[in-house]
């Protein structure tokens, strides 16, 4: 590996390092008629207590396990472990109650799900956010 | 009695609702076969082609529901649901969103490309494309799968 390609991949890597940093923001697609939503209604409708952000469908989209985004929305805004949420999920399962979100892969992955379909909503990190996408709750 | 049982049937013929499968209309596909909806319904696969599939339910309690696993899985729904359960642990895939009612279904699925779901036929969806009609079993519908038997 060439100097220029260490000094290369290490600037990608504190890139990608001070971007998880920057935390999950909640996002829908720039032309979703979803508006500016709550911190608990934005819980609610991951937890599958909701099905709705003022008036309008929305469907929650998740990301893979084990991305800094899902690691970060999930302990700073719905404040819940994996272990939490599989219990959760779990129980509602099996009780006939609910479903968890979908999985849908990472940043890249949840915009291009949210740009395309006006009633899901995502979370990405803050630096992933661009025109494809409307920040509806940054906490 | 065979004549009255065949009376009984064609009576119930009619009282029980096709299901139509439905997607947005820049859906790719005219049609979706069976074991598709199998795989995408049961947490196996969330692509059709290289779409990625948001999955509709209708309520767990919903007579749609009920009709649609029994047709389209044919697994007892404990093991439909232990089978989800399973895929949510090992962080594999995903049980599909349930939405309330036939015309929540089709208008989030008018919105939305990346969406499937399943209505009762009568509602006559627009606006969208059906891919699939589901011919709902009586014998199923109604509970009485041993009288197929006879």
């Amino acid at each position: 590996m060439k100097l220029s390609n260490k000094i290369l991949t290490a600037l990608a890597l504190t890139a990608s390092i001070s971007f998880a940093h920057a935390g999950a923001v909640a996002v829908v697609g720039a032309s979703s008629p979803i508006g500016a939503a709550s911190g608990s209604d934005v819980v609610k409708v991951f937890l599958g207590k909701k099905k709705d952000l003022g008036g309008v469908t929305a469907i929650p989209v998740d990301q893979d396990e084990g991305t800094p985004g899902r690691g970060a929305f999930y302990s700073t805004i719905v404040k819940k472990s994996e272990a939490q949420l599989k219990s959760y999920w779990s129980r509602l399962i099996f009780t006939g109650k609910g479903q968890a979100p979908q999985v849908v892969g990472g940043d890249a992955d949840v915009k291009s799900m949210v740009s395309t379909n006006p009633n899901l909503i995502g979370y990405i990190d803050e630096g992933a956010v661009d025109g494809t996408v409307k920040v509806v709750f940054k906490p | 009695m065979r004549l009255f049982l065949l009376t009984l049937l064609l009576f119930t013929q009619a009282a029980v609702a096709d299901l139509y499968v439905i997607a947005h209309n820049s859906f790719s596909e005219d049609s979706v076969n069976a074991s598709m909806l199998r795989n995408i319904y049961s947490g196996d696969t969330q692509y059709i082609n290289d779409l990625r599939i948001i999955a509709l339910d209708q309520d767990t309690n919903s007579e749609n529901y009920a009709n649609f696993y029994s047709n389209v899985i044919d697994k007892p729904m404990a093991q439909i649901i232990s089978h989800w359960s399973k895929l949510i642990f090992t962080g594999k895939g995903q049980a599909p969103m349930s939405l309330a009612g036939d015309m929540s279904v089709t208008n989030f699925v008018q919105n939305n490309p990346n969406a499937i779901g399943y209505v009762d036929a009568k509602s006559k969806p627009e606006n969208v494309k059906i891919i699939h009609t589901l011919k709902i079993s009586n014998y199923k519908a109604l509970g009485i799968d041993s009288l197929k038997s006879r």
